[in-house]
């Protein structure tokens, strides 16, 4: 069930008039989890079963956390925890990635292991609640919090419906205190939710749903289509995947402050970032904030740095983009050598950046907290690219930004110039990231897409649609300019009630005919 | 006033916005049914006072049916008639009705005659043509309402009865709030289809499979190329009482097509039924569908009494006439019709 189908809507409006129908909040709190529970069942009731084991492992090693003063025992008990819940990540989202992977090489090298591949269904949004749980147990363990006395209260921190299968991840420490206090109805924003959700609403099933069939058509097969072609379907991708994604996480917001509930915001206008740091700060921050918490601040983050750090991560990171960079233009590839040797210069750029003395444990654990990032995602070498990349983005920013001349002319420009060039980056990189969902052809798809958009250069003569299409995004960057200023917020904010009211519905009924009534899937469940 | 009164009445307040909005694009929004049926339904409704005699079907209508030669066949037999050919490749018995009913509306005074391709009801949409604006647009309450009796009706014949009605009803509240339908309020707003309707009223609605899309000919190709399974086919049409090559659930609807008799009926137009010369059969019903209907039925799937509509000269393909072979049928259809309206007013 997702959030643009017909069926959610009836389904919520249950949710919502029982929810605050109820006077005590236990009896709240347990409807809200049957309907959670029924919303996943939804999907497949199979693998409820793994998120109420993720929970009572949780809920068990968060008790044993806490009562032990040992820290033997507390790390013995967190141990467990992570490990339980990366197991079962790590089976259902990594297991086939790692054997064929594996069995490549071995075939390389000349063995053949000849192991089965388990056809293995990933569960929806097992890569969001997993690290919800982990969250709990690591804030445990670091005296953050407490450890809830109710266990429907973790149940329910774990999976309620408006950010299960797709975030945003919410915090332990933010969301179980909200459900230990009354919701309140007067205390809810209403005109806000409803307003967040229309936008989240026109977002996916307006655009995202709309530009889906061209993204598709492009990325089936790239190489029959023009440079044109390649700019619009790279383009469109990352505007697709920023209105679905973002567009979700909208209606989730919504979903949850119209129960009374507040999750923290996921997207902040990203493409208007003037660099790689920026557009990081705005773009899927609940993962990227759960990223910095509990992998790059532990590994060391920006502190530690010795004049004497090795500088073997740096080389074994040389190698391994070098590694991509041959792959792509081996010689069964229509690349010319000259953009192979461009490629290898840029990774080369790589390994003096990331062994800059003095850096190198910052860019070392920037870089692994990008590609792990990357390999979240999934399993599959263009995700762990797409990491990367971004990784060398913002690395090479932070470098620049330490040793940029101070020209005016240079620093007016590139402010300028910034957000053209931060969304070139980034379509650049999503590249691979899309390309990974082709499965087998991913490497294929990503070259010659890789050829049209950054290298101008396409043997195709097809055109992906009207040359217009391209106008779109002008056209969506100036309306997304004007919900950034917020220049309709004081008019819908201030305008009476009922006028509001009926003023929604006739915007609803305006955008109804742009809704693609056959829903696409959210492009972030499958992850 | 207490918070859960204000919060339903701004909810009614929502739905009465949302209402408004919806008439206001039903207003503005041209004809749906893609680039056929919307096309010529378009024309239809612009040039109705054109034509007495409507020929509603699918593509075995839409390829067969030559409005020329019937016009002119007809006036030899004394009852002359300025026909339109309303067929539409793949249109389902429910969209049939909708676009009889359609023609009804738009057809006014000069309107004599509809002549209806008689089809089975296929109760589940066909996932190709889930949400698409083709399926939607037929789905007004009439058309919605049938569909839902027939599955009810039909419910110990049905695999998915709850599945198919809930399917049908997402598809009423599509074509009540226009969702999707961006392209056909484009259209009423810039008049996108007004040439292309203009080129469907240039040949009355009629366009010979020799001359359309050139891919249509790898149809013809395959047709060829699986002789033998065609030839057993009409063997099993001569010789058994019931027989369908479709293994998609599909019955006989009576109530759909009395619907079409009694709009019919209002507006004072004559209705004959036709079932086209297809692969299929059900002897026992054509023996009685008449009879049932009150109406003429015309059946021209018998192997047996126009040999010449399943040889290879006279046919395209599986399920549709040559050029040829639509010009012999046409002849004969309106000679049987002619007969068939003699008898109707004799009664």
């Amino acid at each position: 069930m997702i959030f643009t189908e017909f069926r959610f809507f009836p389904f919520f409006l249950a949710a919502f008039l029982v929810h605050w129908t109820l006077r005590k909040d236990p009896h709240r709190k347990l409807w809200l989890l049957a309907c959670s529970y029924l919303f996943y069942a939804a999907w497949d009731w199979r693998f409820l079963s793994l998120i109420l084991g993720s929970t009572i492992l949780d809920w068990f090693a968060g008790q044993r956390i806490h009562a032990s003063e040992n820290p033997k025992a507390r790390k013995k008990w967190l141990t467990l925890s992570l490990c339980g819940n990366l197991g079962i990540l790590g089976i259902f989202k990594y297991f086939g990635f790692f054997a064929s992977s594996a069995e490549v090489f071995l075939a390389f090298l000349g063995f053949s292991p000849g192991w089965t591949t388990l056809n293995i269904v990933l569960p929806v949004g097992i890569s969001f609640y997993t690290f919800q749980t982990m969250s709990y147990s690591l804030d445990i363990y670091a005296k953050k919090l407490a450890p809830t006395k109710s266990f429907i209260d973790l149940a329910l921190f774990v999976g309620f419906f408006p950010q299960l299968v797709a975030g945003p991840i919410v915090r332990a420490a933010e969301f179980l205190p909200q459900l230990a206090t009354t919701r309140i109805w007067k205390r809810v924003d209403v005109r806000g939710a409803l307003v967040l959700f229309l936008v989240g609403f026109i977002k996916k099933a307006c655009i995202s749903d709309n530009i889906a069939s061209v993204i598709d058509r492009y990325f089936s097969a790239p190489a029959s289509y023009d440079v044109l072609s390649a700019w619009v379907g790279v383009t469109f991708a990352s505007v697709q995947v920023y209105c679905d994604f973002s567009g979700y996480s909208d209606m989730a917001i919504a979903c949850a402050a119209l129960l009374g509930y507040q999750l923290r915001e996921n997207f902040h206008f990203p493409f208007f970032a003037r660099n790689i740091t920026g557009l990081w700060r705005g773009w899927h921050m609940s993962l990227s904030s759960w990223l910095r918490d509990y992998l790059y601040i532990p590994l060391g983050g920006s502190r530690n740095n010795s004049e004497n750090d090795g500088i073997g991560f740096a080389v074994s990171l040389a190698a391994f983009f070098t590694f991509v960079c041959w792959v792509f233009v081996r010689e069964d590839s229509e690349m010319t050598s000259g953009i192979a040797i461009l490629l290898c210069l840029v990774f080369i750029m790589v390994a003096y950046l990331i062994g800059v003395r003095g850096q190198r444990a910052t860019n070392r654990n920037l870089m692994l907290t990008m590609l792990l990032g990357g390999l979240w995602h999934g399993a599959a070498w263009g995700y762990v690219i797409w990491g990367g990349l971004h990784g060398l983005g913002l690395i090479l920013h932070k470098e620049w930004k330490s040793r940029k001349p101070k020209w005016g002319w240079l620093n007016l420009t590139l402010n300028g110039l910034g957000p053209f060039l931060t969304f070139w980056f980034w379509a650049l990189a999503y590249l691979f990231f899309r390309a990974a969902g082709e499965g087998e052809n991913s490497l294929e798809v990503s070259r010659h897409a890789l050829d049209g958009f950054l290298f101008f250069h396409s043997e195709g003569t097809q055109s992906i649609g009207p040359p217009l299409l391209i106008g779109l995004v002008p056209l969506l960057g100036l309306i997304h300019l004007i919900a950034y200023k917020g220049w309709t917020r004081q008019f819908w904010r201030r305008v009476p009630a009922w006028a509001f009211a009926a003023g929604l519905g006739l915007v609803t009924a305006g955008i109804l005919p742009f809704v693609q009534p056959n829903s696409q899937p959210f492009i972030y469940f499958q992850f | 006033m207490t918070q859960p009164l204000r919060g339903a009445g701004l909810a009614l307040l929502f739905l009465l916005g949302l209402g408004a909005g919806s008439l206001i694009l039903h207003a503005i929004a041209a004809p749906g049914g893609g680039r056929i049926s919307g096309v010529k339904a378009a024309w239809y409704q612009d040039n109705a006072s054109l034509y007495d005699t409507v020929a509603i079907g699918t593509s075995r209508t839409y390829r067969s049916f030559i409005p020329g030669i019937f016009d002119r066949e007809m006036a030899r037999h004394g009852i002359p008639t300025q026909s339109f050919n309303l067929g539409v490749p793949g249109a389902t018995w429910l969209e049939i009705q909708f676009l009889a009913r359609k023609v009804l509306e738009d057809g006014g005074p000069n309107l004599k005659r509809m002549l209806i391709e008689y089809r089975a009801f296929y109760p589940t949409i066909v996932e190709k043509n889930l949400f698409k604006g083709r399926t939607v647009y037929w789905h007004d309450w009439p058309a919605t309402s049938l569909a839902l009796t027939g599955i009810r009706d039909h419910a110990h014949l049905a695999t998915h009865p709850c599945h198919d009605s809930f399917v049908h009803f997402q598809h009423f509240l599509c074509w009540t709030l226009k969702i999707g339908q961006a392209y056909e309020v484009g259209d009423g707003l810039l008049g996108l289809r007004k040439g292309k309707s203009a080129k469907a009223g240039k040949v009355h609605g009629w366009v010979p499979l020799e001359q359309d899309d050139p891919n249509l000919a790898a149809r013809r190709q395959l047709f060829l190329d699986h002789m033998d399974e065609f030839r057993e086919d009409i063997r099993h049409m001569v010789e058994d009482e019931v027989y369908s090559r479709e293994d998609v659930e599909a019955w006989n609807d009576l109530e759909i097509a009395r619907s079409i008799i009694r709009e019919a009926g209002k507006a004072g137009v004559e209705v004959i039924f036709i079932q086209m010369p297809g692969q299929g059969r059900d002897k026992p019903l054509e023996m009685r569908i008449s009879e049932d209907l009150g109406k003429p039925v015309l059946l021209y799937n018998a192997p047996e009494k126009y040999p010449r509509f399943y040889e290879e000269e006279f046919r395209w393909d599986v399920g549709h006439l040559s050029r040829e072979g639509s010009e012999i049928f046409t002849g004969i259809l309106a000679k049987d019709v002619a007969a068939a309206l003699e008898k109707e007013k004799s009664k």
